[in-house]
Parts: C-alpha cells; sequence; structure tokens
C-alpha cells in the first residue's frame, strides 16, 4: 500500500474552493454545475462516491435499464412494475437492499436467475430470462453490482 | 599468489552477486513477465483439460511476445504478460491475465490491432510500471478511436463502445459550436435558436432584460448561454432588440376570447408536454413553457399556434388542425395557468422603465454586433456570418506554451484548461483577454464529453487502407406529394424516425406497413392513444381531417414494409397453435410486461387495452418480433426468449387470436387514466 501525502497547501486550497463554491450565488439546475472537480478526477473514473470497481460499475448500468422497471432503481423490489405483478400475480420483486435476502442469494444462483430467468431457480416465472439479450460477462456484471446493492443501502441510510 | 587469485575470484564473484541483487532490485522486486507466463498457464490448466490446452497455448513460457502492424505503425510486447487477452474464460481473472472487457475485442481482434493503438503507454517495454507509463485510463482512452472513425460520422451517430466521445461530439452539433468555431468536416451551425426578426412584437421588454441576465435561472432547459454582461450592457441590448418588430402581428387583432377550462383539455389533448416541459416537469424536446404568460404577447402567441414554421421555418413545432377558436382557448388557458404571478407583480411594481433612448438602442446595437448574436439567431438583414473563435480543428494538438490561462488556478495542462473553459469560460477573463465564449452552464460529464471530443481533433490519425473507417453522408428521406407535405405540417420527424431521418422518441415508422393493420392504423390516426402509460411522450391527437388520415394510412401501408416479414403467415396459423401458444404465454410470465384482460404488467404494450393486439398487428412482423426483438429496436426491454420456430409461430397464432369482431377503441381521455 502507497501512503498518499497530502501537502497542506492543496487542503486549504480544496477547502476555500469549496467555501467559495458555497457562498456563490447561483440558481444552478444541474446538481454538479458549480462543482470544483477536475478533468481529470472525473476522467479516471473516480468509481464515484459509491465505490463500485469496473464491473459492478458496467452492471449498474445494465440494471437500470432492464430490471429498474421491476426492481427499482435502488434494487429494494419497489419498481414501476410491482404494483401490477403483485396485484396481478401475487409475486413480488426481489428486494436486494436486504443483507439477509441478500446473503441467501449466491453468486451462481443469481447468474442463473438472470440468464434463465427465475422458474430455473425455483422462483417466479415472471422473472424474464436475459441470456438471449445480454452477453455472459453483461450477466456477471449485473450479478456483482446486485450483489452491492444491500451496502449502498446501509451506506445510504447512515452516511459516514 | 594462491591467495591472490582466490582473492580476485572471490571479488569477481562478489560483483556478481552484487550485481545480480542489483539489478533485482532494480527491477523493483517485483514479478517478472516471466512469472506472469507461469502463473497463467496454470490458472489454464486448471481451466481448460489438457488435450485441448495445445491450441490454447500459444506460447511457450520464455518467449517475449512482440506485436508488429507496420500499416498501423506501431509494435508492442503488451501481450507477454496480457495472455489472456483474447480468451473470455479469463474474463473474470485479474489483471494482467483478464480478457479485455466489452466487445472491443470482437471488432479490433488483438492480433491486428495490438494494445498500445488504443490504449498507448510504452509498447517495447517489458517491466509493468515502465510499460504503463503514459496510458490513457479512463474514459480519455476514448480519444483514440478517431484515429479511425470520424468524428462527423460520431456526432450523428453513437459508437458503442466509445459513450463519452460521441456525446461530446454529439453536444458540439447540438450547441452549434460552429457557429463560432470552424472546425474542418463538421458542418455549418443548424442556427434553430429563435428568429430574432419580430422578436419586439413577441416578448415583453422586462421579459428580455431578466432572460439577458441569466437564461437558466429563467427557464429549466434554456438552450441559450449566459453572457455575463453589465446591466447597462443587458438594458442596451434589449432596447435595440425590442426595436425588432413585426408589422403583421403589430397590425393583427387580438386573439379572440377564449375559455381557459376548454383550453386546458385541448393542451392535454393534444398531449404538449410530450416535448414541452411545465417548470421542469414533461418533455425535454421543446422550451420550457411553465411561465409563458410573463414572455410573450397574446397576439403572438395566438398566431404563432396556428402557423408555427411562419414565425421559425425549421422548428419542430407541428402544426395542429384545432379551428380558431381552438387556437383562442389555448392562449387563455395558457396565460391564464402559466403566469408567475409573482415575477408579473414585481415587473409591474418596478415602474422605472428601461432606458430606451436612442443613445442605448445604438450601443445595444454595438454589443448585438460584437457578440455576433446572429451567428446562432437568424434575424433580417443579417451580417456576414463570421465565425470569430479560434479554430478547433486541431485544438487536440494545442501546445502548454500556446494556452492563455489568464490568472485561472488550473493545472497547467490542454485537458484541464478545455474542461475549465467548457465549465467556467469566465475564470479566463483578464484585463486583456475579454470574455467572449459565453456560458453554457454544463454539468461535469457534458464538459467532460466535450473535453473528450476536443481532444481528439489533431493530427495523429491512421492513413493507412483497410483502417479508416469511412463517413457516411446518410441520404435525407424525402418523400413528395400530398403525404410528405403532411409529414412536413405534422412534424412527424420531430418524434419518429424515418427511413433514418428524424428523432428516436416515438417508434421507428421505417417498416410500420408491415407491422400494423391498415384498419388500426387509420383509426389510431383519427382518435390517439396511448397502450403504454410509463411513457411521458404519447402521440398528440392532431385532429387529422378523414381526408389526411387515409392519406397517411395509404401511404405507410404502402411505404414503410419490409420484404422479409411473411405477409400472409395468419393463413397458416391453426387453433392447436393457439393452444399451444397461451400455454407458452403463460408458463414464459409474458404477463409480467404485458396486460391481457384483467392482469399484467406495464412494461410493455397492453393486449387488450386500447386495441386487442390480433386487431392491430400483423402475424408475420410477431414472429419476426418474437425472433429476436432487438433486431427491430435494438435497445428494446423486451427480453430474446431464443424461441425455436415452432414456439414462435405458436405465440404469434396466441397473440394473434387476442382480437374482438369490432375494433373498440377508447378515447384518449379513457386511456390516460390510471
Amino acid at each position: 500500500m502507497k501512503r498518499v501525502q497530502i501537502p497542506l497547501p492543496l487542503v486549504v486550497t480544496i477547502l476555500l474552493a469549496c467555501w467559495a463554491g458555497c457562498s456563490k450565488p447561483g440558481n444552478s439546475t444541474t446538481s454538479d454545475r458549480d462543482s470544483t472537480r477536475t478533468f481529470r478526477e472525473i476522467v479516471e473514473h473516480s468509481p464515484g462516491r459509491l465505490g463500485l470497481n469496473k464491473a459492478e460499475l458496467a452492471g449498474k448500468t445494465i440494471f437500470t435499464k432492464y430490471c429498474q422497471v421491476c426492481h427499482g432503481a435502488e434494487g429494494d423490489g419497489k419498481g414501476f412494475n410491482a404494483f401490477n405483478l403483485q396485484n396481478s400475480f401475487g409475486t413480488q420483486p426481489a428486494d436486494f437492499t436486504d443483507s439477509t435476502t441478500l446473503a441467501a442469494l449466491s453468486e451462481e444462483t443469481i447468474i442463473a436467475a438472470i440468464s434463465k430467468g427465475g422458474k430455473a431457480v425455483g422462483k417466479s416465472q415472471y422473472m424474464p430470462p436475459w441470456g438471449g439479450t445480454m452477453r455472459t460477462e453483461e450477466v456477471e456484471n449485473v450479478a456483482a453490482y446486485i450483489k452491492v446493492l444491500a451496502r449502498l443501502q446501509r451506506e445510504k441510510e447512515s452516511p459516514e | 599468489m594462491k591467495s591472490k587469485e582466490a582473492h580476485i575470484l572471490f571479488q569477481l564473484r562478489f560483483t556478481h552477486v552484487v550485481a545480480v541483487l542489483a539489478i533485482q532490485f532494480a527491477a523493483g522486486c517485483t514479478t517478472s513477465w516471466k512469472d506472469y507466463q507461469r502463473e497463467y498457464q496454470q490458472r489454464l490448466s486448471q481451466r481448460v483439460p489438457a488435450s485441448e490446452q495445445a491450441s490454447t497455448l500459444e506460447h511457450a513460457v520464455g518467449n517475449v511476445i512482440t506485436f508488429r502492424n507496420d500499416d498501423l505503425g506501431i509494435s508492442d510486447n503488451c501481450s507477454t504478460c496480457h495472455l489472456g487477452i483474447s480468451n473470455s474464460t479469463m474474463r473474470r481473472a485479474e489483471q494482467p491475465f483478464a480478457s479485455h472487457s466489452g466487445t472491443y475485442i470482437d471488432h479490433h481482434p488483438a492480433k491486428q490491432y495490438g494494445c498500445t493503438i488504443c490504449h498507448g503507454g510504452n509498447g517495447s517495454a517489458l517491466q509493468k510500471d515502465e510499460a504503463h507509463t503514459g496510458m490513457l485510463r479512463g474514459d480519455i482512452i476514448e480519444v483514440a478511436c478517431t484515429k479511425c472513425h470520424s468524428q462527423s460520422d460520431l456526432s450523428r451517430e453513437k459508437l458503442e463502445g466509445a459513450p463519452a466521445l460521441s456525446n461530446g461530439l454529439r453536444l458540439l452539433n447540438e450547441l452549434d459550436c460552429t457557429g463560432c468555431h470552424r472546425i474542418e468536416g463538421f458542418s455549418k451551425p443548424r442556427r434553430t435558436a429563435p428568429i430574432l426578426t419580430g422578436i419586439g412584437s413577441k416578448v415583453n421588454l422586462k421579459w428580455l432584460v431578466r432572460w439577458l441576465k441569466n437564461p437558466h435561472a429563467y427557464m429549466s432547459n434554456a438552450a441559450m448561454p449566459t453572457y455575463h454582461l453589465a446591466d447597462e450592457h443587458i438594458n442596451a441590448l434589449a432596447a435595440y432588440l425590442i426595436t425588432f418588430t413585426d408589422s403583421a402581428i403589430v397590425r393583427a387583432n387580438d386573439a379572440p376570447q377564449g375559455e381557459s377550462e376548454q383550453g386546458g383539455n385541448l393542451l392535454r389533448e393534444a398531449r404538449c408536454i410530450s416535448c414541452h416541459p411545465f417548470n421542469g416537469t414533461g418533455g425535454h424536446l421543446a422550451p420550457d413553457i411553465g411561465k409563458i404568460g410573463n414572455k410573450v404577447s397574446s397576439k403572438w402567441l395566438f398566431q404563432m399556434l396556428q402557423q408555427p414554421r411562419r414565425f421559425q421555418p425549421n422548428t419542430t413545432m407541428p402544426q395542429f388542425n384545432f379551428t380558431a377558436q381552438d387556437y383562442s382557448n389555448l392562449v387563455a388557458h395558457l396565460f391564464e395557468e402559466f403566469t408567475d404571478y409573482e415575477i408579473k407583480e414585481e415587473d409591474e411594481k418596478d415602474a422605472k422603465p428601461v432606458q430606451a433612448d436612442a443613445e442605448t438602442v445604438d450601443l445595444g446595437r454595438r454589443i448585438f454586433k460584437e457578440l455576433r448574436c446572429g451567428n446562432c439567431h437568424p434575424y433580417q438583414g443579417e451580417q456576414e456570418w463570421l465565425q470569430l473563435g479560434p479554430v478547433l480543428t486541431n485544438i487536440g494538438d494545442k501546445k502548454i506554451e500556446e494556452i492563455d490561462f489568464g490568472n485561472s488556478a488550473i493545472e497547467r495542462t490542454l485537458p484541464e484548461y478545455l474542461f475549465a473553459k467548457m465549465k467556467q469560460p469566465q475564470l479566463f477573463v483578464t484585463k486583456t483577454n475579454l470574455l467572449k465564449m459565453p456560458d453554457y452552464h454544463l454539468s461535469d460529464q457534458e464538459a467532460k464529453d466535450i473535453t473528450i471530443a476536443l481532444l481528439s481533433f489533431g493530427a495523429k490519425t491512421v492513413r493507412a487502407k483497410g483502417y479508416t473507417v469511412r463517413t457516411r453522408t446518410p441520404a435525407q428521406y424525402v418523400p413528395t406529394g400530398e403525404f410528405g407535405a403532411l409529414l412536413e405540417k405534422y412534424q412527424c420527424y420531430s418524434c419518429h424516425l424515418i427511413n433514418g431521418r428524424g428523432f428516436n422518441l416515438a417508434y421507428d415508422l421505417s417498416i410500420e406497413g408491415s407491422r400494423v393493420q391498415r384498419k388500426w392504423l387509420y383509426d389510431y390516426l383519427m382518435v390517439s392513444y396511448s397502450t403504454r402509460p410509463i411513457l411521458v411522450e404519447r402521440m398528440p391527437v392532431f385532429r387529422f381531417s378523414p381526408h389526411e388520415a387515409s392519406v397517411l394510412t395509404e401511404e405507410i401501408m404502402k411505404q414503410f414494409v419490409r420484404d422479409d416479414i411473411p405477409k400472409h403467415l395468419e393463413k397458416e396459423l391453426t387453433p392447436a397453435m393457439v393452444e399451444l401458444g397461451k400455454k407458452l404465454f403463460d408458463e414464459k410470465g409474458c404477463m409480467a410486461c404485458h396486460i391481457v384482460g384483467e392482469k399484467g404488467g406495464y412494461v410493455g404494450p397492453s393486449f387488450t387495452i386500447g386495441a386487442k393486439a390480433g386487431d392491430k398487428l400483423q402475424a408475420g412482423w410477431v414472429y419476426l418480433w418474437l425472433k429476436n426483438p432487438q433486431a427491430i429496436v435494438p435497445d428494446v426491454l423486451e427480453p430474446n426468449y431464443n424461441l425455436s420456430d415452432e414456439e414462435t409461430k405458436a405465440l404469434t397464432a396466441y397473440i394473434m387470436s387476442i382480437k374482438s369482431n369490432k375494433l373498440t377503441v377508447v378515447s384518449a381521455k379513457g386511456a390516460e387514466k390510471k
């Protein structure tokens, strides 16, 4: 492990910059309009505040596109379509923000459920198979992202 | 003697040992490439049966693997350590054993392209840190794509695998950067900004001053950037602009008295919200009109709604087939509901008129010319178009010593300079360098993507034949006759893609004649509705005349077809297939997304609300769709079930069996109910 030494002038500059940013009168419509991040900070993918690795980040993009509609943006199983699934078939999309639920699911099970559908792992047939649409690597990335959803939820509830 | 020899021998030996140690130490005590090769083989032997290893193990341990391609002018040793780069079974291994992520390697085999062509770095080195020096990391690597792919292509069509670069190039077009900057290969600015001719009869002076100060503070999705001008200069500019009057509007009678409530019904029916946001809620294609009552004159609005293209020939706003009374109802509603009364009161209270004497107007004229407002806004009697900004064609090669960092505290590199210039152009204002570049209020991501796009404009391109991806100039689809005129009048291209022209907001109509049935299409045009409440953007009710609807229907059924879609599949479908199809439909859980009867999900179109699937669709299209939905609509959410021909036919039979004898059409209002 490398130890990174942060020089004092830099800390002072950052603090000053933050202060200047805060005190700026502005009517920003974009949240990061007044951010003071540099190009390098943004481009080198600082996997962001979420602390996700490359596979998990890629998985997040795919999750947002295909899974969010039922499983919800945060993976809590309360997506737009969840109400109808409950009403029509009495079934609820899995809540991945629940650490107990998540712990009970092995990576293999999650991968099988995504690629072969819910029925293949003894769950609801209303979870469709995505193996014909996503590449193997993409399925694995989604599974990797699902695996961190409970942690993300915890961090959201009690930020340091 | 003997001891002396022994001493020399000892000294030699000692030197040798020290030298070896020093070399090893200099190598950073890191794993050598041979160790990596050994470990890779070990890992591979655990995965692949011994009989197949010969084909996967192309190299014995101990060989440096050098890639060389003289056409590209590169050679690198990267594969010496990155042995698994093309082996998909290694996709979850860690570096340096992992296979390449994404589909890049499918299109650019490592054997043909090598690694450093995209990643950069020091390809001749054999030691990790040395080899990785200067590598491009993060999104910036997408700059390398433009060695072969043309920027103007990417600005029109997103390159999968280069999302940041594509987005940056798209933004260069969308923000009309070529209004002020020359970029070779990029077309002239689209100049979709409002025409200023007659603006004095369109807006009021108080609004204009408010707007020019900070468009983004006034409107959530303003396209106009902010020029940080002094108040007196803003006043002068507004005073000058307000002299641009439109005599036709001045002379026109006031809009007839309208009924706000009826206007409201029409507003919902016309689905204005599909394109226009109202104070931040709604579509994103058109200006936010949540405060339109504070901005425009009712006379102008009444005229514009009837003939949008008279006021802005290149507008994407459709012309509706409403009556004059309808339009005045709409105007009444917009003024009643979408006026910010606080702003109105403030404007009325502030009795001090905006200074508008001849001197002020003249100052405004000079500012107008200086800022080259006409580079984006067309107006009558235009001055000559002049790109006053720096040429961007080779901006990626710009040297540090050529950059004027002003008094800014940013890091002295080209990317940081470009990024800061995008995000905060005011940073670079000094006494000698006045700000000309306005502030576009970009987010971090937009500024980063544009920076990446700009860095790609340089001389470092591959010229070898067979590598450069040619510029395709898309032929504009231009239908003729009455049909063509109708598509223009109703601006179908604003939402629909038709043979490559238009926007991808609504369904691509290019094969609509093979997808739907004639009768359904005609009825749908007469009373449009949505089968998917999930969408904000829905088809407006245009009130086509019966003649217009039938011209549209006939031409769509005739022109927008795909020959490989079987036309008469429905005749081959049997009751036995329907039965099997029903079983499959339940087993596969299709109703998780599609409603049939009382049950089902809201993701895909309902098969029974609005129109029954069998009354709407053509069997041939359903068959092809089920076989591979993404082949028809690339990013559609429907999973590809890898169905057999028999299963597909059965499901098609079942879906086509969901029909009524009489087509039932739910009114637009009914369909909107949740």
